[in-house]
């Protein structure tokens, strides 16, 4: 996953960001020992959302403890206790990682394809070692592949409606957050996460979109700014005010949904979860718009929480808090 | 049955304003509109009629109990306006929408020919697409009506809702504008003025 997803930290209550950072590093360790060490390199805020929401819709709220942290031992950290919700995240991340390399290595050209190439080996070991543990992923991973298939079939045919380019996208991590959950919560979980995989996937063409047009990469943004023969940054400004709110809708779909869970209101991750989806995502979708393709100092690094919080600098964090309060 | 006080979020000796306040905090949350894009729909409908239930409980309660008048509580409910056009194609399209049946909507739109498809075929191609959640297509298809037609006021409100939507998404929690230190002295200023208007004192410095 992209980094997108992510807690709008001015807004967010003390004892609720230390509620974050423990559910991070609780995903992260629960990556190194129930799969691989090296897993943990590859974990996104975005995870932290899957486990939160899990969380919340099954009920289950682990404790949190004193540990110490593989990257920065000489610190006790707090994380959340291992839990069903924290193992399927890990779980699900190796599935998605070792999918993820596999489009890379398809997608990209040059180093970055080299890079890639190495990474699979232990990529597949990761997912072989998940499928032997829990024999249930099997059906997440066959799911994963088709939609990734169909990802790739679309990309083929110059798909040039976002929406459409998004569909195989969203219906993956539908699928991914309703993995396992009883009827009633899996279909909250399959909407929450068929609008994360919307927003996660325009928002991700939209970043992109600059770089794919020099390469010459798929990019539904692209190809649709070649419809009205303007660059696609002209394109992005242009119609800026629709790719904006239908990013902000999808939040909003995701919220609408989760609301429908028992008791959603009481549940500690309920805070988190709130502020990414009402002020964090939205945020992020600004952000990225106002400079697509810009490089985002925190985007994905998966040392940010560890080693303390680093986002966003003094200057820009006027500047976030100016947009969103006009 | 559950209790009524508890689906609210209100306490029992709760004013009935804050009752009211409560309930419609709860019907806005999870009014239909809300769900005109998802599959939940059944799941919020179920939502809503256990507020509308618990509060109509709580008004028959305190009706009955205090003998003084009790507010009828409705839910609110959404509206579907049929129109009937000369495309009589289209006037099915519309007819399937309402119903909720949006994939042979989709289907009898796609076999529109593309040289007659108007201003209302890309109005109601956008309505199609909303219910999916596919955002930005709507939104394209809703402008390219507007475009098409721009006096009618129905494609410019699906715009508008849209928008709208959105709009109100994203906004830091605390927005409200409460009683703050600047704003003390003028109104009671104010409310001194009005009072000698009246040959009454409020402030006796002024």
């Amino acid at each position: 996953m992209f980094g997108y997803i992510r807690p709008y930290t001015p807004e967010l209550r003390v004892r609720d960001h230390a509620f974050y950072r423990a559910a991070y590093c609780g995903v992260c360790r629960q990556m190194e020992r129930q799969v691989s060490p090296l897993l943990s390199f590859s974990l996104r805020y975005d995870f932290v959302l899957l486990a939160a929401v899990r969380m919340l819709l099954t009920g289950e709220m682990p404790e949190a403890r004193s540990c110490r942290c593989t990257v920065n031992p000489l610190r006790k950290h707090q994380m959340l206790g291992p839990s069903p919700a924290m193992t399927d995240t890990a779980f699900a991340a190796a599935l998605l990682t070792y999918r993820s390399l596999l489009d890379h290595i398809s997608d990209e050209r040059g180093l970055r394809r080299l890079g890639c190439r190495l990474l699979l080996p232990p990529a597949a070991a990761m997912r072989s070692k998940v499928l032997r543990r829990a024999p249930a992923f099997a059906d997440l991973d066959t799911c994963l592949e088709e939609q990734l298939a169909a990802l790739t079939a679309l990309e083929r045919a110059g798909e040039s409606s976002p929406d459409a380019a998004a569909e195989p996208f969203s219906t993956l991590l539908g699928a991914v957050f309703a993995h396992g959950l009883d009827s009633r919560e899996a279909r909250i979980a399959r909407s929450v996460g068929e609008s994360v995989g919307r927003y996660i996937y325009l928002l991700d063409a939209v970043d992109d979109a600059p770089r794919d047009e020099k390469s010459g990469a798929y990019n539904p943004f692209v190809l649709q700014s070649r419809e009205e023969s303007i660059s696609v940054t002209e394109y992005l400004s242009a119609h800026r005010v629709r790719i904006e709110s239908a990013l902000l809708l999808s939040c909003r779909t995701a919220a609408s949904a989760l609301v429908l869970a028992d008791e959603y209101d009481t549940h500690p991750t309920w805070p988190c979860i709130e502020n990414i989806l009402t002020l964090g995502m939205p945020h992020m979708a600004s952000e990225v718009l106002d400079s697509p393709g810009a490089k985002r100092k925190t985007r994905g690094s998966a040392d940010i929480v560890r080693t303390g919080e680093r986002i966003p600098a003094k200057k820009n964090t006027e500047d976030n808090r100016g947009s969103i309060d006009s | 049955m559950t209790d009524p006080y508890k689906v609210l979020g209100v306490t029992r000796d709760a004013k009935d304003e804050d009752i009211k306040k409560a309930y419609r905090t709860l019907a806005r949350k999870y009014h239909p509109d809300n769900y005109a894009g998802s599959d939940l729909a059944d799941l919020a409908s179920e939502k809503m009629k256990e507020i509308n239930e618990a509060y109509d409980q709580i008004q028959k309660e305190r009706a009955a109990r205090s003998s003084t008048r009790g507010g009828t509580a409705s839910g609110p409910a959404g509206e579907h306006t049929a129109y009937t056009t000369a495309a009589a194609t289209l006037a099915r399209v519309r007819t399937l929408i309402n119903t909720s049946r949006f994939s042979e909507a989709s289907i009898l739109l796609d076999s529109v020919p593309t040289g007659e498809r108007g201003a209302e075929w890309n109005y109601l191609r956008g309505c199609t697409l909303l219910q999916r959640g596919w955002y930005h297509d709507a939104q394209k298809y809703f402008e390219i009506a507007c475009y098409m037609d721009p006096g009618n006021t129905e494609y410019q409100a699906a715009l508008h809702n849209i928008r709208g939507a959105a709009d109100q998404w994203g906004k830091p929690y605390n927005t409200a504008s409460g009683c703050s230190a600047c704003s003390i002295c003028p109104g009671l200023i104010c409310a001194d003025c009005l009072c000698d208007c009246c040959g009454g004192d409020l402030l006796r410095c002024c």
